[in-house]
């Protein structure tokens, strides 16, 4: 097992190296330069070349990057050309906000999904199962920020009861928390209604209820241990998604997270911002991923048991 | 050699008979959600297809300030935006390019996905290897933010944002048809097939994409929606489809600025994309159902 983590733990070095060739060779051909971008229009060309000279940005790219780079290996992620602020200490402090985001989101999710999914799937064909399943087809298919805006004119226009912007208050968080919420809970609960369909067909969950088991008890703790098994490869898979993929939220709610970061980044070409963030984002991603196998593991003997016969 | 080329042609298990198409086309008929979806998606095709004649692209985007941000009406079903242009028409027009980008980057990105997946299972050892490994770095950036930094690169048109999102989508369609290729490629008549010396291009062809093409098929409806909301978010991020040319997440994003005063400028295209990918998903449930009944649930 611990050959395994550490196995994956390397494996993040040229995942890592790679992500920031890809991103920089994106960055590179983009057209414009932070000189111009910075001056505007009221710049002459001699004040935007020196400013770019200034910035490192007159040197060939390849010896940018490997500029870059070596300064990444010492945690300098270099300082950006707009704010002249440091990118690591900016994802320092917006990283937790991101992961905070997303974690609430996914648990919310799994809030809304997983009881809803049982439900439906024990109550197969009535109206507790058409009514959830309806409602998860409408929000699977629902832009997240079309969500989010919903949910704002809804709390804050009508209401007047949360802020529309920003976390000055623990309140800022609950609109991004219930629309992340709404959108994947939509698909945990489909997830988990398919996956408990399945189990509850199931030989072992049949002998339950014939020795007398009470329904309760066979589905709650018969089936429910083996049909949340899928559910949580999905719900892994989500979180690392939504640690990237909630730029759209947090730019929404005004969030000062690592999406609405980067993405300032890429319209400013803001290049030591955008390859911090993505090297950053990069980085959570695969911890995050690494984790949820071992949680995976943790939970499924079977796949433990495949980790200590690859041991030898 | 001639014997060869007929056997490769005859012992391909071909999808088109018109007697499994009329089995499948029973099959998914019986399915009224995914009748509904194929129902409402055609309209919704039909109205893009025609949105010239539904209202003309002129008016779509003349300003008439005059009648800004007036509320639904017989006149106006959707009401006007802040320009005073009718929403219905703006989201008719809105449609035509959200589904074509959708449909467009989904078989675009099916194809070449496709293509690197099905190459890399069947050669498999090293070329599988190094392509997968590259695409694991590919998957390490989040989807959005790679089609994202892209748009900034290539410059907001429709044709670079669906390179965008076929270029960021690539991981996923490669590694769907690579599982689908390596269920195959181990199987009798493969091996068969090269004994017989047909050559590799002829295997993939006639014997692996027939076997395969069922799931891909489904695959791909299925992302039809996905793009759409990508493209959406993109137009939200302010990287998408440019002013004035409508798009259903720009029309959203347009909205939002009247969020206090006029919120059903935002519902409008916001039902639009609903119903258009919940079609489309719906209309894929149906397909996977139909085309392989052992997987229904």
């Amino acid at each position: 097992m611990y050959k395994y983590v550490l196995k994956r733990l390397a494996w993040m070095i040229p995942i890592i190296l790679g992500v920031s060739v890809i991103i920089f060779c994106i960055l590179s051909v983009t057209p414009g330069d932070p000189g111009t971008f910075i001056l505007g229009a009221g710049g002459t060309q001699a004040d935007v070349d020196e400013l770019n000279r200034k910035l490192g940005y007159d040197l060939p790219a390849w010896q940018r990057y490997f500029k870059y780079m070596f300064g990444a290996l010492r945690l300098d992620l270099g300082t950006s050309y707009m704010t002249k602020l440091s990118v690591l200490d900016e994802v320092l402090a917006k990283a937790p906000v991101s992961v905070s985001v997303a974690f609430l989101g996914i648990l919310t999710s799994l809030v809304i999904g997983i009881p809803l999914g049982v439900l439906s799937a024990v109550k197969q064909y009535s109206l507790l199962d058409a009514i959830p399943t309806f409602l998860a087809i409408f929000l699977a298919a629902a832009p997240s920020f079309w969500v989010g805006l919903m949910l704002m004119v809804f709390f804050s226009v009508k209401l007047g009861w949360l802020p529309s912007q920003g976390i000055t208050s623990i309140k800022g968080y609950f609109m991004p928390m219930l629309s992340l919420g709404l959108i994947y809970g939509a698909q945990t609960l489909r997830f988990t209604r398919s996956s408990m369909l399945e189990t509850i067909r199931q030989d072992y969950v049949r002998t339950a209820k014939a020795k007398g088991a009470s329904e309760r008890a066979v589905i709650w703790k018969h089936a429910m241990q083996n049909a949340l098994l899928p559910v949580i490869t999905v719900t892994g898979n989500n979180f690392g998604a939504l640690l990237g993929g909630a730029i759209v939220t947090e730019t929404l709610f005004g969030l000062p997270g690592l999406g609405t970061y980067i993405v300032a980044g890429i319209k400013a070409k803001d290049i030591p911002v955008v390859m911090g963030g993505t090297i950053s984002l990069a980085i959570l991603f695969s911890i995050v991923m690494l984790l949820m196998d071992l949680l995976y593991a943790y939970v499924d003997p079977r796949i433990k048991a495949k980790y200590a016969g690859n041991r030898g | 050699m001639e014997a060869m080329k007929s056997y490769a042609s005859d012992g391909a298990i071909t999808m088109k008979k018109p007697s499994q198409i009329k089995e499948i086309w029973r099959r998914f008929r019986k399915n009224k959600l995914a009748m509904a979806g194929l129902i409402v998606l055609s309209v919704m095709i039909l109205a893009a297809v025609f949105a010239e004649q539904i209202g003309t692209y002129q008016s779509a985007i003349a300003m008439d300030v005059k009648n800004k941000l007036q509320n639904p009406s017989w006149q106006h079903i959707f009401g006007t935006d802040g320009y005073g242009r009718d929403l219905f028409i703006r989201c008719v027009h809105g449609g035509r390019v959200s589904l074509f980008i959708g449909f467009a980057a989904s078989i675009a990105g099916m194809l070449c996905g496709g293509i690197l997946g099905m190459i890399s299972a069947y050669y498999g050892n090293k070329f599988d290897n190094a392509v997968m490994r590259t695409l694991d770095v590919f998957s390490a950036i989040p989807t959005i933010l790679l089609a994202l930094t892209l748009v900034a690169a290539l410059g907001q048109g429709i044709v670079n944002i669906i390179v965008a999102l076929v270029i960021s989508r690539i991981p996923a369609f490669a590694r769907i048809v690579r599982a689908s290729t390596l269920g195959v490629v181990d199987q009798d008549y493969i091996e068969a097939a090269r004994a017989g010396g047909t050559s590799d291009y002829h295997i993939m062809l006639k014997h692996i994409i027939p076997n395969i093409v069922g799931p891909l098929i489904v695959q791909t409806t299925m992302n039809v929606s996905s793009m759409i909301l990508q493209t959406a978010s993109l137009s939200f991020l302010g990287l998408g489809i440019s002013a004035p040319r409508p798009e259903w997440g720009a029309l959203i994003s347009e909205a939002k600025e009247y969020i206090r005063i006029k919120p059903f400028m935002i519902l409008f295209p916001g039902l639009c994309i609903i119903l258009a990918s919940a079609s489309i998903n719906l209309l894929g449930d149906g397909l996977r159902d139909a085309l392989d009944p052992r997987l229904k649930s």
